[in-house]
Parts: structure tokens; sequence; C-alpha cells
């Protein structure tokens, strides 16, 4: 894929929207593109994260490892980023990214990253903004959860 | 041999000690050679005053090389004639002179070039015997002396100080003989002419004698202080080196500038008044020798005038005198040389002289096998203290059961790191006793603790060699493999190394015990070398360093084969795994799309430094080559994208952005560079060829699949493969070193093993393709058994200066491997991994223990001293120190760890 159209699927996704063309190539072109065929691994729970992924083309499954074996907690498509918090804030993966289909992504190594966050605010701003959206879906999804909870223990 | 290391304190004393016989030689010759050299000077007055300005009556002739021996007057007079001469005419008298004269020149010649030649080979074998000492006395320096010596200012003793004494050497007795002999001559021939003359200029020689060297005892003084300042240069230059961390991390470059400045200008100080004096000496001197012709002119002539003196004589006196000045100059420049020597000799002496040398007994070469250490090992009351007495460890008991496997513990400089360089003798212990096996360790010899301990630390100096070397360092003490060399070469050698009094045996030969390492010979050390490097560890990091290092410069046949060989096992090895799609091979007549530009243009690798020489782009036979093929035009307009998208994206950001170093393509400092290019080729305005190279020069570089501009399509693809015509015939003298090509039928030499096994790319658009490609390359070493030469070439890899191109871990890990290659019968560990993890260091720990059943060494005993004092689980016994002392009782480990 071609650094043109790269940035023109960057333009796409929500955390890059706001950010003028300029810096868009910036990212683009510090970025490395990288392919997954089925079933290969982008990143796995538990391993410490060097690079944040842009999906650009094809599908991609989160799971989380849990007694019961692993579940998928989201489903991911073109344009979605994932990767990014293990890289701000040090911590092993949070989950497992398995491709779907063929799939190719935009792969953000992590100086880069944090260099791109730290140097303009516009990208801060648009991956704080990412981060509360994941954060609100996950508090809908505790209060579901514990609703759920409190339901089964009531009739007991 | 001879108690052949003596300094004498007199540097006559010491030369005569050891050229004893070569300096008498050198008289003898000298004796010979004076007459033939009077004959010289004689002959020309023959030739002159006979044939040419004689009177000859026609047909007169003379005798010549008439020949008799006179008998003394007891035996009744007269002579025996040997030899009746010729009777020759005028001309043949001049002939025959002629040619007497140039034979005593020739032969005068020959003396002159046999006798400078002998000195100077006297002085080169007095050099090397001097240096050997120094050198063998630095080996026998006892343990402590070492804290108080820079290695610097030994090696610049030994190396420079010495130098004029060796040169002293040819000179030290013949000289003056020969000098004084020549003044005393004339001298002598003088007083013979006239008394009182003879005698004014007898006491000016007196004069000069006495009163110059008087005047140089304080050149002796500047001397001396010229060696010592140097000396102490040579040890801060040798301190800059060795500190030039601390000078980086603290910004004290400009502190030392200051303090070497304020040497250099003591050191010009000194020899500025050296020469001052020395000069004024010499004025003095000179002086002194040219008052003698004035009172000769002043006195004798008024000697003549008043008719008390002959005219003929003073000529006489004034032509004996002109011979006179130059044998003395040069008898007191050679007095100067002499004081100048001992007082260097004197300032050697004084720091390689010292009452508790090493014996040389104890350094003894020995080839027997020294005795296996099976008994107890004992330390009783053993003490260790500081330089001022203080006491590091408490008198220490304690005993070493053979095979038991022994853990100390406690604080760094608890006391155990002192016990461990006791045990190897590393120190001098300031009381008490360690016995091996009922034998003092203190009146050993080398060979037994250096053969029968082994011992690693943190730290230990390695100095550049290759792995293979530095691994076998603990197996060389004597050569056990001598190879019979009977040739002139060897006898030279061995006659050289007697007569400088050197060690004979030599470096050349198999030093290597295989014996000690338990193999039986070359073929074997190998595999077992693999062995110890697998326990520490360290095993596939120097097979790494095979793969990944340049090619030897040499490589036979068979492995060139093998290497093909395995370039087509990995081909057919991806196909099957079915990972083709990660790989991109090299092919003559395809574009690679992960190599750059330029490779695919020479279809070859590049050697990175070159460009930097000089730029690729502008050498002769790149241009010929795009000038021929069109790709001139389309190369620069490509660059030239290349840098508008570059400054575009880069351009706005300051100098300083880290972001910078992703452009890739050009570094940083060339942003601006480009950017002025770039407007000066603005419109189609005359393009300066400076910038064309230069707009080139990017598109060499560029990769498609990873710079993603999308600048290459198939057309151009083609056309670049098309102009690899140009370089297929061979390269161009300015490609020449800069260039190699891909060859599928050949080695690359200029290549890795790894890239010349691989013969391609690997697809890096692909995520796992790295991973796998690393898999199937294992693969394909091991399948066809390439791995014992990467692991060969590994083993040759030079560790470089103080072992730097060496992790801390990895020397640590070369260290202690080195310790188990000898198989000693106890080894003495003192915190030797250090710089690794705690779970590494543990499991080498276990290995070492276990490793005593594999390498058979079931009696070895093991005292280690542990970083981490919860490894002492692996270990039968554990021993604690704290604050120099033992603790309590020795404590049983938990649960001893079984030993196979």
């Amino acid at each position: 894929m071609l650094l043109k159209s790269e940035i023109d699927l960057l333009r796409a996704v929500p955390l890059f929207a706001g950010i003028e063309p300029a810096r868009l190539k910036l990212i683009a072109y510090t970025a490395e593109t990288v392919t997954y065929r089925p079933g290969q691994v982008l990143c796995r729970q538990g391993e410490t994260g060097d690079a944040a992924y842009v999906l650009m083309e094809g599908e991609a499954d989160v799971s989380i490892a849990a007694e019961a074996g692993d579940f998928v907690v989201a489903s991911l498509k073109t344009g979605d980023v994932v990767g990014e918090i293990s890289i701000l804030c040090d911590v092993p993966r949070t989950a497992t990214v398995t491709a779907k289909s063929r799939l190719s992504a935009l792969r953000v190594r992590k100086e880069a990253f944090l260099q791109l966050v730290r140097q303009f605010p516009e990208i801060a701003t648009e991956v704080m903004r990412g981060l509360a959206e994941r954060l609100t879906h996950t508090n809908e999804e505790l209060v579901r959860a514990r609703n759920v909870a409190a339901g089964q223990g009531r009739p007991r | 041999m001879k108690p052949a290391d003596e300094l004498d304190e007199s540097v006559f004393r010491y030369v005569w000690r050891y050229t004893r016989s070569q300096q008498l030689w050198l008289f003898g010759v000298l004796a010979v050679s004076l007459p033939l050299y009077y004959l010289t000077l004689d002959l020309p007055k023959r030739i002159v005053n006979g044939p040419i300005q004689g009177n000859w009556q026609p047909g007169q002739t003379q005798t010549l090389f008439d020949f008799a021996i006179p008998l003394p007057g007891f035996l009744g007079g007269g002579e025996i004639p040997l030899f009746p001469g010729m009777d020759l005419d005028r001309l043949g008298v001049l002939v025959a002179l002629s040619l007497s004269f140039l034979f005593f020149v020739i032969v005068n010649g020959l003396f002159k070039f046999y006798i400078s030649t002998y000195k100077g080979k006297l002085g080169e074998r007095l050099l090397r015997r001097l240096r050997y000492q120094l050198v063998d006395r630095v080996l026998r320096f006892p343990s402590g002396r070492f804290k108080h010596v820079r290695g610097s200012e030994i090696a610049s003793m030994i190396k420079d100080e010495t130098e004029p004494v060796g040169g002293f050497g040819g000179s030290a007795f013949a000289d003056p003989a020969l000098l004084m002999s020549q003044a005393l001559t004339a001298l002598f021939f003088i007083v013979l002419q006239n008394f009182w003359l003879g005698l004014v200029a007898g006491s000016v020689v007196l004069v000069q004698i006495v009163m110059i060297p008087r005047m140089r005892r304080r050149l002796v003084v500047l001397a001396r202080n010229r060696q010592l300042t140097a000396r102490i240069l040579s040890g801060r230059i040798g301190e800059v080196v060795e500190g030039i961390a601390s000078i980086r991390t603290n910004d004290t470059s400009n502190y030392e500038r200051a303090e070497l400045g304020d040497r250099l200008g003591k050191i010009l100080k000194i020899r500025y008044d050296f020469y001052q004096w020395k000069f004024f000496v010499n004025f003095l001197n000179n002086l002194l020798a040219q008052m003698t012709p004035f009172i000769f002119y002043l006195g004798g002539g008024y000697l003549v005038i008043t008719g008390r003196l002959d005219i003929g004589q003073l000529v006489a006196v004034i032509a004996a005198y002109k011979d006179l000045p130059s044998p003395l100059k040069e008898l007191i420049a050679w007095d100067q040389y002499r004081v100048d020597v001992q007082s260097k000799y004197a300032q050697i002496r004084e720091q390689f002289v010292m009452s508790d040398l090493i014996s040389p007994d104890l350094q003894k070469v020995s080839f027997d096998v020294p005795p296996r250490l099976e008994g107890e090992m004992t330390v009783t009351g053993l003490k260790v203290t500081d330089d001022s007495g203080n006491e590091l460890l408490y008198p220490t008991t304690l005993k070493l059961v053979p095979g038991e496997t022994v853990a100390v513990v406690g604080p760094p400089g608890g006391g155990g790191e002192y016990l461990a360089d006791a045990l190897v003798r590393l120190l001098q212990p300031a009381g008490g006793r360690i016995a091996y096996a009922g034998m003092s360790l203190d009146t050993m010899p080398d060979s037994i603790p250096g053969r029968r301990l082994g011992y690693s630390t943190s730290g230990l100096f390695l100095p550049q060699m290759s792995v293979r070397d530095a691994l076998t360092y603990g197996l060389k003490h004597v050569p056990y493999r001598h190879l019979d060399r009977h040739d002139r070469a060897e006898a030279e050698r061995l006659e050289e190394a007697r007569l400088s009094g050197n060690l004979d045996l030599d470096i050349r030969d198999d030093w290597i015990d295989y014996q000690a390492a338990g193999v039986s010979g070359p073929e074997a050390l190998p595999a077992r070398m693999a062995e110890v490097l697998d326990l520490v560890e360290l095993k596939g990091e120097i097979a790494r360093f095979g793969l990944r290092g340049k090619l030897p410069e040499t490589l036979s046949d068979g492995i060139a084969d093998q290497i093909l060989n395995a370039r087509a096992r990995f081909r057919q090895f991806l196909i099957e795994g079915g990972d083709e799609d990660y790989f991109e091979s090299f092919d003559k007549s395809r574009y690679s799309d992960y190599a750059t530009v330029f490779e695919n243009l020479v279809f070859g690798t590049a050697d990175p430094d070159a460009d930097a020489e000089a730029p690729l782009a502008e050498r002769p036979s790149v241009q010929a080559a795009l000038e021929a093929t069109g790709l001139d035009e389309k190369l620069f307009l490509m660059g030239r994208q290349i840098a508008e998208t570059v400054i575009e994206i880069f351009g706005d950001l300051s100098a300083d952005n880290p972001l910078l170093e992703d452009i890739d393509l050009m570094s940083p400092e060339d942003v601006e560079t480009y950017r002025a290019a770039l407007r000066r080729v603005e419109g189609d305005a005359k393009r300066e060829e400076r910038d064309r190279r230069a707009f080139q020069r990017l598109a060499f570089g560029y990769v498609e699949p990873r710079h993603r501009l999308g600048l290459l399509d198939d057309t151009l693809r083609s056309e670049i493969v098309k102009a690899r015509d140009h370089f297929s015939d061979g390269l161009g003298p300015d490609l020449a070193g800069a260039v190699s090509h891909h060859d599928a039928a050949a080695i690359n030499r200029a290549a890795s093993l790894q890239d010349n096994i691989l013969f391609g790319r690997i697809v890096t658009r692909y995520a796992e393709a790295p991973g796998r490609i690393n898999a199937v390359l294992s693969e394909t070493l091991h399948e066809t058994g390439l791995f014992d030469v990467v692991f060969d070439l590994g083993l040759s890899f030079d560790i470089g200066s103080g072992a730097k191109r060496l992790s801390a871990g990895q020397q640590q890990k070369l260290t202690l491997a080195r310790a188990l290659l000898k198989r000693p019968d106890l080894l003495v560990f003192n915190r030797p991994l250090s710089a690794l993890d705690g779970e590494t260091q543990r499991r080498i720990t276990l290995a070492v223990i276990k490793s005593r059943s594999s390498l058979d060494t079931p009696g070895q005993t093991i005292l280690w001293v542990l970083t981490h004092a919860d490894h002492a689980d692996l270990f039968q016994r554990t021993v604690e120190f704290r604050e120099g002392r033992m603790q309590g009782l020795e404590s049983a480990g938990a649960e001893p760890v079984e030993v196979m």
C-alpha cells in the first residue's frame, strides 16, 4: 500500500480525523505496513508492547483469556486503533488481537507514537477521546454485568 | 639457564657481563684494522713524493713490496727476507702504489662495514636481552606491586627508555679505546716535536677532560627529570584512554587538556634548559679547543722569531694538533652519551629491582603433568590485611573435602572474596597457611595451581584475541606439540634467543594441553569448547557471531560448496514449508523489491563505508551506466520527488526534533542541504551536476515497500534490471572495493555467512516473516551440517581490545567457560557472573555443578562466592562471611543437589 492511500485511510479514522494532512503524512511515513494472514496474532495478552496498530484492511478479534477459556470482547474493523494502552501506560498487552481475515495494518512504533502524542496536542486529545469512549463503553458493560449478576442472585 | 637476569648497578658492568666475549672480539678486529687505516693515510704521501714529484732518472727502478722479518739483537740482528719485492719503473710504481691505495681503501671500508654491523648487532642483542629481562621481571612482580604501577609507564620504560642502552652496548668499550688511542698518538707526536708546546696542548686537553664532565652533571640531572616527566606523561595518557568514560560523563576533557598541557609545558622547560646548557658546554669546549692553536701561533711564533724553535717543527706541531681535536671531541661526546645512558639505565633499574620478586624457580618451564590435588584442601588461620594493616579477613580455618561443592555467601567485602583470591594465590596472606593435598600453596611452583586450579571473577581482563584463543588460554602452559623444524631459520631463531638470554620455546608450536581439556587432540577440541560454552549459555551467541560476521578472507572450497548447498536447501525448505511468500530471492532477471535501487542497479551489495568515502552516485562507472541507459534523468527526477516529499513532511520540524531520526532516506543534517538544492533546480533552470548527483543518491537508497512513495513502476524496474549488464562484466576500479556482486553460483565475500545462505531479502511486509525465516535458517544449518562451520567462524570472532566487543555478561561467561575447559581439581569462583540476572546465574551455576559428570571430573571441588545468597541451596555446604569473619558453624545446605 502506498503512502497516499494510507493517508486517505487515516483521514477516515476518527482518531486522526481532526489532524491536519501534513501531520497525517508524518504519522504514515514513520509507521510501517504489516500484513497478517487469518489466525495470526498482532499482539498477545501479557507480552510487552512496542507498537500500536491502525487497521487498514481486514478484520480482527480482541480476546481476553479467562479461566473458562478465551472470550472475544470486541471485533475490530478497518480504521480501528488497537494496542495504544500498553505503550501509553507501559503495561503488558491487556488483550490478544488475532487477524480474522487477511489483514493489513499500519504499525506505529512506541517511540514514534509517544513523540507524536507529546508534540502534537491535537493527536493527544484524539487519543484521550478514544480512550474515554472506550471507558464509557466499559462502564456501561460493567453496569450491565452487575445488573445481570444481581438479577441472578435475587431469586435464591 | 644461568642466573642470567642480573641487572648490575653500573651500565658498564651490565654490558660487560653479557657481551664480554663479543667486546673482546671487537677489540681484536679493531686492533687489526688500525694499521691498515694508518696505511691509507700514509700511501697518498708516498704517491705524491715518490712517482709524481720525486726525482726520477730515466730507466731508474724502485723495489716495492719487499718484506722481511727483522731479528732482534740477541739473535744476531739482521733480517729474514720473506719476499724480495718487485723492481718497477716510475709509471709502474705509480700504478702499483695507486692500486695498493685502492686495495687498502676497499679493505678499510670493509672493516668499517663489518665493525659497524657487528656493533649494531651486539647492541640489538643487548637491547633484546634487557627488554626481555624487564618483561620477565614484570611477570615476576609480587601481586601487590601491580597496585602501584601504571601499565603505560612500564610499557614506555621497556620500549622507549631502554633504546639508548642498546645503542650504547656496541660502543661502550671499543669506541673510547679507539678514540683514546688516536688522541694519545697525536698528543705523543706533538710532545716529540716540542716538549713545551706538547705540554700546553696536554694541559688544555686536561682542562677539557676535567671540566667538561663536571659541567655536564647538571645535564645529567636535567636528563633524568626529562625521562621521569616523559614517563609520567605516557602514564597519564594511558589513564586518559582508560578513563574516557569518566571524562565524557563529567565534562572534564578540558581539565585533562589543561593538565596534559601543563605537563607538556614542564617537559618543554626541562628540554629547553637541557639544550641551552648542552650548547653552552659545547661552546666552552670548542673555545678551549681553539685556544690551543692561538697559543701555538702566538707562543710558537714568538719562539720561531726569537730563533728558539725551527719553523718546520712549528708547522708539524700545528699539523699534528689538527688531528687531535676530532677524536677528543668524539671522546667527550661519547662521555656525554655514557653519562646519559647510565642515568637512564639507573632510572629503569630502580623500577625493576626489588627484593620480593617472585623466584624464577616458581615459574620454571615444566613439561611434567603436575600431580592431581586429590587430598583434602585445608585453610589454617588464614588472615588477609590491606596495605595499611587493616584486617580484611580475620584468621579463618576451613576444610574442603574433594568433590564437595561449597557456597560462600555474605555481603560484598564480607571476606569471602579474599578467601577465594587467596586460594588461587592472587593475594599474599598476612598470616596462616593454605595447603592442597598436604602441599603448602606458598612454595608450589606456578605449574601446580596454574594447571590444577580454575578461577574466574567478574572483570577479568581479556586481551585482544579470538574467542577460540581466549577460551584455550588456560591450556597454554608449554608447547605440548612440537613441530619439527630443522631449517636454517629455526637454527638462527634458537641461536639468537640464546645469545639474548630469551626463552627459546616456540610460540608457533601447539601450546594447547588437550589432555587437560579431556580430549584426544585438535580435532576433538571444538566439540569440547562447544560443550563448555553451552554450559555457560554462550554457544548460541558465539554461533551468531559466525553467522552475522563478515566471511573470513580465506575460505576453503569445501566450505564454499557447503554454503552454496545450504543456499539450495534453504530454498527447498521454504517451498516445502509454504513460506515462499515470506522471502524474495535475488534473481539476475528480476527486480528485488526489498533491496535498494542501487543494489538492484548493480545486482550486488554496497559496502556501507564506501558511500561515505566518496558518494557512489559520483563514481565514474556509475555515471557512465546511468547516462548510457537513460536512467540518469529518471533517477534524478525520482530523487527530487523523494526530497520534496521528505521536506514536506519533516521540513517544518525543528532541527532537534527526535522524529527527524525517522527520515531514513537522508540524515537530519542533510534536510537543509536538500532544501537548498530543490530551490536551485526549481523549474528547468540549468542544473548543477552536484545537485543532480545528490538527488540520485537519494533515489539510490529507495526501497518501495519501506518508503511507500509509489515512485517505481514496472517500466522503471525493468530498465534498472537491464542496466545491470553495465556492471556484470566486472567492476571498474572505482567500484572494485565498494560493490560486491550477487551470484547464484558463488559466494559473496563481502556479505555475512547468513546473507550468503539466504541469498535474498525477507519480505518484511508480513509480520510473521522474520521469525519464520529465522526458523527455516536454523533448520537449514542443522540439516546441512553447516552449524559446525558457523560455530567455527564464531570462535574466530575477534573479541576486541579488552574484549570490548563482548558485553560484560559475555566476558564473564567466557572467563568462566575458560576455567571449566581445563577441568581443574578445584574451581574457585568469585562472583563470576555478576553482570547476569539472578535467574540466568542460577541456571548456569546448576549447569556448572552438574557438568562434573559430563566433563568427567567427578572429584572436582567447587568453591563459589555467590552474588545471590538464595542460590546456596544448589551447593552441599554454605559458608557465610560478614565483616571479615566466618559466621558461626559451617551450615549444611538445605538439601544437597543430587550430582549425577
